[in-house]
């Protein structure tokens, strides 16, 4: 596994919280009470993490990238409709402008960019949806399958060391998620 | 949150029952009916003529209205913009949904029942008929069977738990102090 860039960013824009998640001050957690983040979880500018709807929990060591929102699903019943708590496992990846209305992620997830994950669909450990991905409500998608288009369809395995390749990845990101003091920006 | 102006824009009307959280964006001459659900990060965007949005409305996060035309947008009863879609149809029926990430361009005119699948794009110079749907990855077309779904729970829901976390834009009221849109 070949080491991740370096980000850098705002030393100003993002609030570290004891357990080591990094929130940025520009997403948006609605009913912050009702998140979960576990640790070292980075939620990165412009995210939507509904909280107001139902539950919202979030493993350690996760990546919500940029314009992700996260919302849980509702199912009409026979009386309205109830919103679902929202479970998300450890080690997982979304990436940018990703919807995700999964009713649980498993761990050690990779979710491309601009994916829609629907209402109620569930994807267990060690699963990879590709990028511009739709995963169609109430599917689930099975461990080390790789889920590909509109709608998202089995398109391959994914190799067995999958999860160590995920928990070093989304390791790495988050020691290479560094921040920088606006000062020396500006100096350079 | 945590954003404490009062409505500024005085072109804003509001009616009685709907719920319009102070986080979202509205630009220009906007009128939202009763019992819709304007969620936060939405975007409501009248750059020239006005936007009127009906009754029963959901307007998820990131979803964006936008009228760049001189003429009225009139928006019906019913419809659902899910989280990011980008509207900017010159009229818009009644039970319409257009699913996340889904994109309907300026030249569109979107008749009652449709719904346009998530991640689909219709931008070519048309009008779609009642009750069709786009869907898949090529932007198929297909007739709809069950047509004229409600979200009235979805809204009852809504309207019960974001008053709870949200500041709530308080819908405008006559000059004698009367409700607008209340039955």
């Amino acid at each position: 596994m070949s080491e991740l860039p370096v980000v850098t960013y705002d030393k100003q824009e993002y609030i570290e919280t004891a357990s080591g998640n990094k929130v940025s001050r520009k997403s948006v957690l609605c009913g912050a009470h009702n998140i979960i983040l576990s640790g070292k979880t980075i939620i990165q500018a412009g995210a939507i993490v509904r909280g107001d709807l139902a539950n919202v929990r979030v493993g350690r060591r996760c990546v919500i990238s940029k314009h992700v929102v996260i919302r849980p699903p509702y199912k009409k019943i026979s009386k309205g409709l109830t919103f679902f708590p929202q479970q998300i496992g450890d080690h997982v990846f979304i990436g940018e402008g990703s919807v995700i209305s999964a009713q649980s992620i498993g761990s050690y997830v990779h979710i491309g960019k601009n994916c829609v994950i629907g209402r109620k669909a569930v994807l267990r450990d060690c699963c990879m949806i590709a990028d511009n991905s739709v995963v169609s409500p109430e599917t689930t998608v099975p461990s080390y399958a790789i889920y590909a288009g509109v709608p998202a369809r089995y398109a391959g395995e994914l190799p067995g060391p999958c999860q160590d390749i995920m928990a070093d990845y989304t390791n790495s990101y988050y020691l290479n998620f560094i921040p920088q003091d606006p000062m020396t920006v500006e100096k350079k | 949150m945590g954003d404490s102006k009062q409505e500024t824009n005085p072109k804003v009307l509001v009616a009685q029952g709907s719920t319009v959280v102070r986080d979202c964006v509205i630009q220009g001459e906007v009128t939202i009916g009763t019992r819709t659900v304007i969620h936060p990060t939405a975007q409501i965007l009248a750059e020239k003529g006005p936007i009127i949005i009906g009754e029963g409305n959901i307007v998820e996060e990131k979803a964006k209205i936008i009228n760049r035309r001189e003429e009225p947008l009139v928006i019906g009863n019913h419809n659902t913009f899910e989280v990011g879609c980008v509207v900017e149809a010159n009229a818009i029926g009644h039970h319409n949904t257009f699913e996340c990430l889904s994109r309907v361009g300026p030249l569109v005119s979107v008749g009652s029942g449709c719904t346009v699948g998530a991640r689909c794009n219709v931008s070519t110079e048309e009008v779609l008929p009642d009750n069709i749907v786009v869907y898949g990855a090529n932007c198929d077309r297909k007739i709809s069977v069950d047509n004229f779904r409600t979200s009235n729970p979805q809204i009852d829901f809504l309207s019960k738990v974001m008053v709870n976390y949200h500041y709530v834009i308080k819908p405008n009221r006559t000059k004698e102090g009367n409700a607008i849109g209340a039955e």
